[in-house]
């Protein structure tokens, strides 16, 4: 089972995208700001993580930044997941390694489902 | 001998006086070029005190010539002075006729002046048309028809030229090179001045554009957020994922509920903020007893209080019968100092609310407080007699870096976002200041990490 991290301060979007997966294809959790991300990551080991951006205590583009500079960090897909539209936030985030940006409100769950199955089809195409 | 001498006196006489006369013409000419020295410094610093002042707002080099132009006649002597200007596609010619002159020396001035211009930048200005604009003494048919003397000044600003200024008269060789210094000296300042105010009216307008944006895109994030939620919710419910009438039916539909009250309440501040920016938020003050206001609030409040086991004080020390206020306002602030308070507020914690009367000249004194972070006279800011309303609790506290930045507009949503499940709009704390200053008073807060917090706002009496 593809394990998948949700870093992301709102409650309801991690409940939601859990009901919308297909049952018994993936394992989800959940980490409130990017701190506890970081904690996760190294901890739980996902296969995926699906990053918000504006967040308490560490948010998401420094989460992204310390990946970036890390050396000891496992190396996981990021898929950035945010409500923040603009062209620069996108291309920022995308510069800094990110495989993709969903701008939540823009995107069904269905077609978030299906990112993320792309992403990590991709991934394990790799591997 | 005697003879010998008295035919020497006259002479010694002579020579004692032409030595004591041209003593004299020297300590003159010394007085003469001081005084001239002076009044140079003078003018240079009248006219830069002048430029100094007006520049300060303005950016129109026409009317920065037309202020040295206008005052030039303090020091120098001329005919005309005149400034020529290049704009876009026309050029302004400025002339200002300090004695009466013929109108062919208005035109050899011009002419001289265009072939300045054309000089000084290598270019040709044969095909721009030039505005012109005269004043002072009138032209006379009869007087005095060519320039005597003529100097330019070339007027540079951020490197590149702008125009000459110059000065004419009908006598000739009237002008000195300390002239022409001063007057590079005033243009240079002037250029340097203009450069410096261009440098800085374009920061603060890249600023001001960075803030608008930054502060539309955080309102919009907001918004959305909440509203993708409900909708979300809705995909799932409508694709058969979530059964009407199952236990997770249940959960959706009140998170879906709590969802469109935060858009709501959201919303409601984002229209109380701007109406309060736009100096628009009406305060209707009527007479009526703020302590009976204070203990509906906090009746209000008690049901959230018992759920976190937290004790709500108050506190009245000898409050007026009845005071002028907005009651709808006042219980607004009141209902975000008294629900932030609880919600950074432990288990078993205490919230407490003062209410006291002080500042002006029998200023009453701050009620003692032992167990909050309180505020003291100062922090209060009261001049005038004032009801103080103290809301305090003994709480996280709040880290002295954030506590401005508390009042200031979506500066706080992140925090509020931390203090466990609850969330707040982040603008409470600024349309409180708002009230609270459209009613004369201000709106603070004290803290200490760890100790605890006073919200507090103050209405003069």
């Amino acid at each position: 089972m593809k394990k998948i991290l949700v870093i992301d301060d709102d409650q309801f979007f991690p409940k939601t995208l859990e009901a919308a997966l297909p049952q018994g294809a993936y394992e989800l959790s959940h980490a409130e700001d990017g701190e506890v991300g970081l904690a996760k990551l190294k901890s739980w080991k996902p296969d995926l993580v699906i990053l918000d951006l504006m967040m308490p205590k560490l948010d998401g583009t420094a989460f992204l930044k310390k990946l970036q500079e890390s050396t000891d960090l496992p190396k996981v897909p990021v898929l950035v997941s945010s409500n923040l539209s603009s062209v620069k936030k996108i291309s920022d985030v995308m510069a800094m390694g990110a495989v993709g940006y969903v701008i939540k409100s823009d995107e069904s769950l269905q077609s978030i489902v299906q990112d993320i199955e792309r992403v990590l089809g991709e991934n394990t195409k790799k591997i | 001998m005697n003879l010998l001498i008295l035919g020497l006196l006259p002479v010694g006489l002579v020579g004692v006086v032409g030595y004591l006369f041209w003593k004299l013409k020297v300590k003159e000419q010394e007085i003469a070029r001081e005084r001239e020295a002076s009044t140079r410094q003078v003018y240079e610093l009248s006219i830069l005190k002048e430029l100094g002042e007006r520049v300060g707002y303005s950016l129109d080099v026409e009317e920065i010539l037309q202020i040295i132009t206008n005052s030039l006649h303090q020091f120098i002597d001329y005919t005309a002075v005149a400034y020529l200007v290049i704009k876009e596609k026309k050029l302004r010619l400025g002339v200002h006729f300090d004695k009466s002159a013929n109108h062919k020396f208005f035109v050899e001035m011009k002419e001289k002046m265009l072939a300045s211009l054309g000089a000084l930048s290598n270019n040709s200005y044969d095909k721009f048309t030039v505005e012109e604009m005269v004043s002072g003494a009138v032209e006379m048919e009869t007087g005095p028809s060519t320039v005597g003397s003529f100097f330019n000044i070339p007027l540079v600003i951020g490197g590149k030229l702008t125009g000459v200024l110059t000065v004419t008269d009908v006598k000739s060789g009237l002008y000195k090179e300390g002239d022409m210094t001063i007057l590079y000296k005033i243009t240079g300042q002037v250029s340097e001045a203009i450069v410096r105010l261009q440098r800085v009216v374009a920061s603060e307008q890249e600023k001001i554009e960075k803030v608008r944006e930054e502060y539309t895109s955080m309102i919009v994030h907001e918004l959305r957020s909440p509203l993708d939620g409900i909708r979300k919710i809705i995909e799932l419910v409508l694709s058969g994922k979530v059964i009407a009438g199952s236990k997770e039916f249940g959960e959706y539909i009140s998170m879906a509920y709590q969802s469109t009250s935060w858009t709501l309440e959201l919303v409601n501040d984002l229209l109380d903020l701007s109406k309060l920016q736009a100096g628009k938020f009406e305060v209707v003050k009527a007479e009526a007893n703020i302590k009976e206001v204070i203990e509906n609030r906090i009746a209000f409040y008690q049901v959230a209080a018992l759920a976190k086991k937290i004790k709500i004080d108050f506190l009245p020390y000898d409050l007026p019968e009845s005071i002028l206020f907005d009651e709808r306002a006042v219980k607004q602030v009141l209902n975000n100092f008294i629900s932030n308070s609880i919600k950074f507020t432990g288990e078993g914690g205490v919230v407490s609310v003062s209410a006291f009367v002080a500042g002006g000249k029998d200023a009453g004194s701050i009620p003692e407080s032992s167990n909050f972070v309180f505020p003291t006279l100062e922090n209060l800011k009261v001049k005038k007699r004032s009801l103080c309303v103290v809301v305090s609790d003994n709480g996280v506290g709040v880290a002295p870096d954030m506590l401005p930045k508390l009042f200031q507009a979506f500066k706080q949503i992140r925090l509020s976002a931390e203090g466990g499940g609850e969330r707040g709009t982040g603008l409470g704390l600024a349309i409180a200041k708002g009230i609270t200053e459209a009613h004369g008073g201000f709106c603070g807060a004290v803290s200490k990490e760890g100790k605890g917090s006073s919200f507090f706002f103050t209405i003069p009496l």
